[in-house]
């Protein structure tokens, strides 16, 4: 077992060596120039000229050799220094301690939603095939995998926030500031991102119940006469869930890509939406940075499920 | 959803090759779902192929109504901003769908099984950086990555199908893979070995095989994928250029028209829910017809 | 992007001269100026009393070094030919420049007033941390303080009890939120969560709010164009009878009214009808794909040839789509390059294009943004992609050393009419920017220009 993590870690290293050479390298070969962008974008109210580049370029390095600005880039990300931004002219790691929290906070809740309620909809449908539940179930996960991410969330918006204003329609408020209102603010965004989350495990966890529950030691489970909650929690369901622990490692991916849309529709201000602007501006500082954590987060999960794997179905080995 | 991780220890031995094709017939077609997802493709099929005949308008003509008219016998689901008939464009847009659809499954299939292939066979160092580097992919969110990508491009379909494709390839690297570390100790790929054979000749014909099951049903469930993702490319202001009719570039232009026109982007957005939907079905009943013990897996 | 460089500082930091909504030259934070062209001088007489909101004085002092600041950062426009900056007295300072024209008053007092003291007290002598403090400050003479700046989300302001305007602002406070998408803006006006949506430029969500009983300012907007590559020999471009027949094909009036739903004016020339330098009647080249036809003809392409279109994805997927079906009309090929804003205005401002480039620019009310845009040294499309003529920058210059207002209209009409001669762009038309409004809020933001905003003034009724 031991062995088994060091070598995942490694492994892990690997891997996360990988994740920067090839954010790096692909962020240098866009074809603008960030610095032009981040002066054409001020070119409305001043005048911008051509000497500034030059001055600009040597201010962030951008004048170096590509290998040194990638060295200088990794010993910087060693010490906790991600750089200052390009385009926003800001410490990269303050902007980012603002914007991770906020995306966090909707991706956790949308994570927990998305597993909770996926599971007990999939179990649900599994233990009630083919009854009302399960054919108002199973449609609604069809929708819920198949729906564009931003146009549920425009749908949302309409009916919930113009139409019956229950809710409202954009902006994010820190929970520790505003629970109230921060609560019904991330209500739709979390949705959201959720729905397909929600919906995938509902059908993996109903596929994988309805397999169980047809082996060999559930059927010796109701021949003793035990209890239908006791054979489906204790026998069917954990057994069941392997599948969806892989899903949920999978998940956080599907999270972080699915709040660039769904940040954008609801104007929060995460990292998902800063990471779009800067992707526009071409600001390679804030890309790398964001990439790189995001990647790590992503690496460390999946870590994660690989080794609770075991917990879960004494039956795998780790090889 | 389309999973393809730690595959590995579930194949001890090569999948039986498929030669029961009745059984496969009576599997694969016994569920509604399936044959409903199945006759929406073949819809989608026809319809891309005899676009030219079904629509009414040239999608690219400019002014053939005034602009955001509303569904009339004219214009049977009205015209978009620059008055040109939406149900033409829906209907050339399912060439589009299934163009970056199957281009993309085709390039990073292709890609993604001779990396995978070749990690697996050779093992080693070869195998520590292929898989590795398609961790390295895998851990940036599919959207994210098609992004940098496609930012990187510019837009146009050509560069959409690119990014979606450099997004995909991990997927069919690992299942490939994963089945290959498996056959590669099985009796008979040694004895490949015992009697000279190339290597090439014992990947292609001994090993590659035996992953098309749950490759096919992984290039299924992914076109559905690819065509959601080519929507929120678009809706991000990276994807198909104009004139081109693509449905995620249609909803995310009907959709600022919500209130006033809302058939503007229902229509293309249920046109992608339908085709995604399809796939996804498609995908299952394969799976279950051509490898039950994919399931959960893929 | 910082505060300095944003509009949304304007209700903090004020300008020495801005624009009346006629054009004319108006002085906010200077009482007046004396322009000396003999002399090379420019002499402000600065607002006695002024202070910053850290309580510091306003005076030429401060001038002097927010001038200076910008010319030592390569920011100020036509700073090129500053001499030095002179502090007179107190509340008078001076500039004497190597050169004059008659834009550069305006120039330099176009420029947003910051505390000097604030900015130096904030890093504590270090330049490093000052700057870093400026990013998310700015402390100015403004209606309204800035409470707090958070980067593409919000920016608060708080009322200015000492503004040296007695009794304004009228509000105690603002909040300018950032709603990237355009359908999630319009929803939050309409049920009510926003008093109003600034700097609008989708007309078919403002007319729809309109209907829906929002009020709606209508602003100038921005001057649309097809800038043609024609500074390179071998761009087809370079051909005037090419560009006409560009101009030819394209039919203006139906594009703008299908674009802009009424809002939007086609354009026959390079300045819009009713500013200063319109030329009454100029229309030289309507409609006509015919002649479009015959012009490519004589000029060497009979049977059309391709091109290259590149257009901000975000502003203007539609009428590059327009623009292509026109031209492909005519038989020319137009491959459309959708680009982020962020490639977009690196071409346009930066690198150039090689084919056209569908883009904007601003229009003053004075029509001095022919100079700003399209001047023998322009502010914005300054990447000599645009080939001009001997007699249109002749035109400029003349206009520019004009000092007598009348006389310097009839000078900016001429150059209106040698770029129309040489067709030497391809005006398309005026869109509309609005300022979206509960109808209890009033405000004359975005009437003149987006980057004239006197906050001072905006008011709200009870309700």
């Amino acid at each position: 077992m031991t062995t088994y993590i060091i070598r995942r870690l490694i492994q892990a290293l690997v891997v996360l060596i990988m994740v920067t050479l090839l954010i790096f390298f692909i962020m240098r070969l866009l074809p603008g120039d960030p610095l032009l962008i981040y002066l054409a974008q001020s070119a409305e109210l001043e005048a911008m000229p051509p000497e500034m580049l030059d001055q600009l370029r040597h201010q962030f390095g951008l004048d170096r050799p590509l290998m040194v600005q990638y060295f200088t880039w990794i010993g910087g990300v060693l010490r906790g220094d991600f750089g200052t931004s390009i385009f926003y002219h800001h410490d990269v790691g303050a902007l980012m301690a603002q914007r991770f929290p906020v995306t966090l906070h909707l991706g956790l809740l949308a994570l927990f939603f998305g597993a909770t309620f996926g599971i007990l909809a999939g179990l649900a449908a599994a233990v009630r095939r083919g009854k009302w539940l399960d054919r108002i179930i199973t449609p609604l996960t069809y929708i819920g995998i198949t729906i564009p991410v931003f146009w549920l969330g425009i749908l949302l918006i309409y009916l919930f926030g113009l139409k019956l204003h229950w809710l409202p329609i954009a902006g994010y408020t820190s929970p520790l500031e505003n629970f109230w209102l921060s609560t019904r603010q991330v209500i739709m965004p979390v949705v959201c991102l959720a729905v397909f989350g929600l919906a995938a495990n509902a059908r993996q966890m109903r596929s994988a119940m309805l397999e169980v529950i047809r082996q060999d030691y559930v059927r010796t489970a109701w021949s003793k006469g035990l209890s239908e909650r006791r054979i489906i929690i204790k026998h069917a369901m954990k057994n069941s869930l392997i599948p969806v622990i892989t899903l949920m490692g999978i998940g956080v991916g599907i999270i972080f890509g699915g709040s660039v849309l769904v940040e954008t529709v609801f104007a929060i201000p995460g990292v998902g939406r800063l990471l779009v602007s800067s992707i526009f501006a071409q600001d390679y500082v804030v890309v790398q940075a964001i990439t790189f954590v995001i990647a790590v987060i992503v690496l460390t999960v999946n870590l994660i499920v690989d080794i609770s794997y075991g917990w879960f179905d004494p039956r795998i080995r780790y090889g | 959803m389309v999973i393809a991780r730690n595959i590995t220890p579930e194949f001890e031995e090569a999948p039986p090759r498929v030669s029961e094709w009745r059984r496969f017939r009576r599997v694969f077609l016994s569920r509604g779902v399936v044959i409903f997802g199945l006759v929406i493709l073949l819809a989608l099929v026809f319809t891309a192929v005899f676009a030219g005949w079904l629509a009414p308008y040239d999608p690219y003509k400019t002014g053939t109504g005034r602009a955001l008219e509303q569904p009339s016998m004219t214009h049977l689901l009205g015209t978009d901003t620059l008055g040109r008939d939406t149900l033409s464009r829906l209907i050339y847009g399912s060439r589009t769908a299934l163009m970056v659809g199957f281009i993309s499954v085709a390039v990073a299939s292709i890609c993604g099984v001779s990396l995978g292939l070749s990690a697996g066979y050779f093992g080693g160092i070869a195998n520590i950086i292929i898989m590795r580097g398609m961790d390295a992919l895998i851990s940036f969110p599919m959207i994210l990555l098609a992004l940098v990508v496609a930012a990187v491009l510019g837009g146009g379909i050509q560069n959409v199908i690119i990014a979606l494709s450099i997004a995909t390839i991990p997927g069919y690297g690992r299942v490939t893979c994963g089945l290959t570390l498996s056959l590669r100790e099985n009796d008979y790929v040694l004895a490949q070995h015992a009697i000279g054979a190339s290597n090439l000749r014992t990947m292609l014909r001994h090993i590659l095989p035996n992953a098309f099951p749950p490759l096919i049903v992984l290039m299924t469930m992914q076109l559905g994928n690819l065509i959601l993702a080519e929507a929120g490319l678009s809706f991000l202001g990276i994807g198909i250029e104009p004139p081109g009719a693509a449905w995620g570039a249609m909803v995310n232009d009907g959709y600022k028209y919500l209130a006033r026109n809302p058939v503007l982007s229902f229509a293309p957005g249920l046109a992608i829910m339908l085709v995604v939907f399809a796939f996804n079905m498609v995908g299952d009943g394969l799976r279950d017809a051509l490898d039950p013990r994919l399931r959960g897996l893929l | 992007m910082a505060p300095t460089d944003s509009i949304y500082m304007l209700p903090v930091a004020e300008r020495l001269l801005t624009w009346y909504p006629n054009g004319d030259r108006r002085a906010v934070l200077a009482e007046s100026w004396d322009e000396d062209p003999q002399n090379k001088t420019i002499t402000y007489h600065l607002r006695k009393g002024v202070r910053f909101h850290d309580g510091t004085p306003f005076n030429a002092e401060a001038v002097k070094w927010n001038l200076e600041m910008r010319l030592a950062k390569n920011r100020l426009t036509d700073g090129k030919y500053v001499k030095s900056i002179e502090v007179i007295d107190e509340n008078t300072v001076r500039v004497h420049v190597t050169d004059y024209h008659n834009q550069l008053a305006f120039n330099y007092g176009w420029q947003q007033m910051y505390s000097p003291t604030a900015y130096k007290q904030a890093g504590g002598g270090d330049e490093e941390k000052s700057i870093q403090w400026a990013r998310t400050h700015a402390v100015g003479t403004g209606p309204f303080k800035l409470k707090e700046f958070q980067i593409d989300t919000v920016i608060k302001y708080e009322k200015n009890n000492d503004y040296w305007q007695a009794g304004k602002p009228y509000l105690d406070g603002m909040e300018v939120r950032f709603i990237p998408d355009i359908m999630t803006a319009s929803a939050m006006l309409e049920a009510g969560e926003v008093d109003a949506w600034i700097d609008v430029s989708a007309v078919q969500n403002v007319l729809d709010l309109q209907d829906k009983g929002m009020k709606v300012n209508w602003g100038p907007g921005f001057f649309w164009a097809i800038l043609p590559n024609s500074s390179d020999p071998n761009s087809p471009f370079a051909n005037k009878k090419v560009r006409e027949a560009i101009e030819y094909a394209i039919d203006r009036p139906a594009l703008a009214d299908m674009l802009g739903y009424g809002k939007f004016e086609p354009f026959t020339q390079m300045a819009p009808k009713g500013w200063p330098g319109y030329v009454e009647g100029y229309d030289p080249r309507p409609y006509n794909p015919a002649k479009a036809k015959q012009l490519l003809a004589e000029a060497g392409h009979p049977n059309g040839f391709q091109t290259e279109l590149l257009a901000n994805a975000v502003t203007s997927q539609d009428a590059a789509a327009a623009i292509q079906a026109y031209l492909a009309s005519v038989d020319i090929t137009v491959k459309l390059d959708l680009t982020d804003p962020g490639r977009y205005a690196a071409a346009a401002f930066g690198t150039g294009w090689k084919g056209l480039i569908f883009a904007a620019s601003g229009i003053n009310p004075d029509s001095t943004d022919l100079y700003v845009h399209f001047g023998p040294s322009p502010m914005t499309y300054r990447t000599g992609t645009i080939g001009k003529s001997p007699e249109f920058l002749a035109a400029n210059e003349a206009a520019l050393r004009e000092y007598n207002k009348a006389e310097e209209i009839k000078k900016i009409q001429a150059i209106v009419r040698q770029g129309g001669e040489d067709a030497m762009i391809i005006p398309i038309f005026r869109s509309a920017q609005a300022m979206v409004m509960q109808p209890w809020v009033h405000s004359e933001y975005v009437l003149i220009h987006t980057v004239v905003w006197d906050a001072e003034n905006d008011w709200m009724e009870k309700r």
